[in-house]
């Protein structure tokens, strides 16, 4: 059931429509079941390992706060993090690194003959188990109370706006919400309705119709393909896959504001961020947030000298690279964001986190980094690491304006300036919400504009979210 | 704030509304198929006259481009000859077609419906495409039994309705191709080719290796022609590249449900096609004189 389809709309509209009829508790039960459906509707099967880490990490939460004893604690908390890792590892990873440990033994003259799984990815599995695992460390670190209510903690692991791409919620910010009764606020009807036409629009019109455009990109020979294509090409896939990503983050953001929840912001305009830092704080929020929580810091973040910074930075990145999926490419678009981060610290951060200089000096170094950014990029969306190479030096086949150019340069700028228009003029403001701060006849506009695309402009075949794989 | 966004969903909606009203109102001049699907109820009337020996010529652009209907009506003994082919239809789009158009209206009858068809367009696997079917030629009564119209899925019975309730929708790819042809240079050349990379989009070409094809739906749409005193001809239309006829379509005429007119072997060269499917002029003409030859053996065999 995905969130650009007719029979999500029609659950949701039966959810909301029965929630808001139900007294507090009865609500959560209510939006627990909905949840279930929702993920089950992909593959029932599935909901098993939903419930296995809600039910280990509910009580390893409950029995650590008994606890006094810290190594007991201690043993809860590795246990649950061994567990929900290790549930991942197997789902996610356990082909890649058994193709690849036969790959070195074969390098090494051995005949490996190792036997592989015919896995299915559980969808969302990576978004749930970081989301259930923070809980616990948080309850081991004691910055949350554990909840004494298995019902409310299991709609805060599986509540379905969320639950199969994010954003990654923390216990401190979504569980109260779920314990305590809810009232449908003035402005949530707006903000919620802003939030899915803009999410719809970006991952309907913009990502879905920009997808056959980059496609033909990446799936011809590179060699074939001038520089000036495969720019276009690189900066639509750059488009594409923050409109998916950023535009699922925000119907689902709209959807639980339209059942008096409020989720985080998961993208800021990450585009227009001047240091791969600055990027950091505005692309995938909740999961960077997640790794300089549970990982950097742990590792020692920024306090163990300069030299440790770096090799921290590099980790995470990797990591973050690792989470992405279980392939050479991702671990190179990591350490490519690790190398970034690295440079433009050593190069001195806080010149980019001030103020910039001039009008001209801002644009440049968003220029910079957005370059930065898009060869990442080539990495992330190649199928392999030859691949992403043989892109990379078909830069160098001339700039020569062809037919494809003038084509996916048109549409680009039919498709996606509109929307880099409107956040520039966010990102301006700082006020991610400024559209519903304008007057009537804007709003109504924009929400024409969105509506008439969205009905006029639905791509020819319709597309998963690319980040329902991680 | 919540009154005054009511307020404003209420005008984007009341906007919306205007312009699908005026598409409604306009749509016969978005295209030339539009014009003709629009014209197909009066062509029936006019063509389907219970007092008159009728034929009705049903397919696609390939019978549209394949035949010549007033050559038919000159040399076969027929008074009168219809001829409906709205693009890109197959079995889905002719079953709802013929059921509310034809069988649902006693004042039209036709002697002999006669179906062009390449490839799998008559079995039950053809490519459905719920926005054509919802918005020109099925019935809202038609969901109560989703799978009789090929509808295998939620969604496509939710842009079954939607195209059923929106116009804007239901017109969506005409509108689309409209203003981006107009906006986005090379458009179609590009969008071809990506169509073609991404499996194609074209239901006359959609081809499955080992797939099993059955008829089950079209026979039965035949059972309910012939109760209705028509009689059904089958025409294979040939093109450049070929294709099998498979057993389960043969055994139907054995059947003696209907009859099949093979036409893929017609000395058609090259120099007859205007693309790898349909036919020029010189190819029509000469496919139309060799469709006649074949219908009046069939007719002069008939009982």
């Amino acid at each position: 059931m995905i969130f650009n389809s007719f029979i999500f709309w029609a659950f949701a509209a039966v959810v909301i429509t029965v929630y808001w009829r139900l007294p507090h508790r009865a609500q959560n039960h209510f939006l627990l079941l909905a949840s279930y459906v929702f993920y089950g509707y992909w593959d029932w099967r599935y909901l098993s390992l939903l419930a296995i880490s809600t039910v280990m990490d509910f009580y390893a939460g409950l029995y650590m706060n008994r606890l006094q004893d810290e190594r007991h604690r201690k043993t809860l908390v590795v246990v649950s993090v061994v567990v929900n890792l290790g549930i991942l590892g197997f789902f996610k990873y356990c082909n890649f690194f058994v193709n690849e440990f036969a790959a070195l033994l074969q390098m090494l003259g051995f005949q490996a003959h190792m036997p592989t799984l015919n896995i299915l990815l559980p969808v969302g599995i990576s978004f749930y188990t970081f989301q259930s695992m923070a809980y616990t460390i948080d309850v081991y670190r004691r910055v949350t109370t554990p909840t004494r209510n298995l019902g409310d903690f299991a709609l805060f692991v599986a509540f379905f706006p969320p639950l199969v791409a994010g954003p990654i919620e923390r216990s401190s910010r979504l569980l109260p919400q779920l314990e305590r009764p809810r009232h449908f606020r003035p402005g949530d009807f707006s903000e919620g309705l802003y939030h899915i036409l803009f999410g719809l629009f970006k991952k309907v019109i913009v990502a879905d119709n920009l997808a056959p455009l980059v496609n033909q990109v990446f799936d011809a020979p590179a060699g074939s393909l001038t520089g000036l294509e495969i720019m276009l090409g690189v900066y639509a896939f750059a488009i594409q896959i923050y409109c998916d990503f950023s535009g699922y983050s925000s119907i689902a953001q709209g959807v639980a504001k339209w059942l008096g929840i409020d989720l985080s912001y998961n993208f800021r305009m990450p585009y227009f961020s001047r240091s791969p830092s600055e990027f950091w704080q505005r692309w995938h929020i909740t999961l960077s947030q997640w790794l300089r929580d549970y990982l950097y810091i742990p590792l020692g973040g920024n306090k163990k000298g300069p030299r440790r910074t770096l090799i921290n930075l590099m980790l995470t990145m990797l990591l973050g690279g690792l989470w992405h999926g279980a392939a050479w490419t991702f671990i190179i678009w990591g350490a490519w964001h690790g190398l970034m981060l690295m440079v433009y610290r050593m190069a001195g951060t806080e010149r980019f986190e001030a103020p910039p200089s001039s009008r001209l000096s801002e644009w440049l170094q968003i220029l910079l980094m957005f370059n930065l950014v898009c060869v990442g990029w080539v990495f992330f969306r190649a199928d392999s690491f030859g691949q992403a190479i043989g892109v990379l030096s078909a830069l160098g086949n001339g700039f020569a304006v062809t037919d494809f150019t003038q084509y996916a340069a048109a549409m680009l700028a039919f498709l996606a300036l509109p929307l880099l228009v409107y956040e520039w003029r966010v990102f301006r403001s700082g006020d991610i919400l400024m559209a519903l701060k304008r007057p009537g006849w804007q709003r109504v506009a924009g929400y024409g504009y969105l509506l008439l695309m969205l009905v006029i402009f639905p791509p020819l075949t319709q597309q998963v979210f690319i980040y329902f794989q991680f | 704030m919540r009154q005054t966004e009511v307020r404003v969903v209420l005008v984007v909606l009341a906007g919306l509304l205007l312009v699908d009203g005026s598409l409604r109102l306009a749509q016969r001049h978005l295209s030339g198929n539009l014009a003709h699907v629009a014209q197909i109820p009066a062509l029936l009337t006019e063509a389907g006259s219970a007092q008159e020996r009728s034929l009705l010529l049903l397919g696609n652009s390939l019978v549209n481009d394949g035949v010549a209907a007033p050559a038919l009506a000159q040399q076969l003994p027929y008074d009168r000859v219809g001829k409906i082919t709205p693009d890109g239809t197959g079995l889905w789009d002719w079953q709802c077609l013929l059921d509310h158009q034809l069988l649902d209206r006693p004042e039209v009858q036709f002697d002999t419906v006669l179906i062009g068809f390449a490839w799998h367009l008559l079995s039950d696997q053809t490519r459905v495409d719920p926005s054509r079917l919802g918005s020109l030629f099925c019935e809202l009564r038609d969901l109560s039994a989703p799978q009789r119209i090929g509808l295998g899925s939620s969604a496509d019975i939710g842009e079954f309705l939607a195209a059923k309730a929106l116009k804007l929708y239901a017109l969506r790819e005409t509108l689309r191709n409209r203003v981006l042809q107009l906006l986005v240079p090379h458009y179609e050349e590009f969008t071809q080719a990506a169509n073609r990379a991404g499996g194609g989009e074209s239901a006359e070409q959609d081809e499955v290796s080992g797939q099993v094809y059955s008829y089950t739906t079209f026979s039965e749409l035949v059972e309910r022609m012939r109760s209705d005193g028509t009689r059904v001809i089958i025409v294979a239309m040939p093109v450049q590249e070929g294709y099998q006829i498979d057993d389960n379509l043969r055994a139907l005429p054995a059947q003696g449900l209907l009859d099949l007119i093979d036409l893929r072997q017609t000395p058609l060269g090259p120099q007859h096609y205007r693309d790898p499917m349909h036919l020029n002029p010189d190819g029509q003409r000469i496919l139309t004189e060799a469709l006649i030859q074949a219908l009046q053996a069939q007719l002069a065999d008939a009982p």
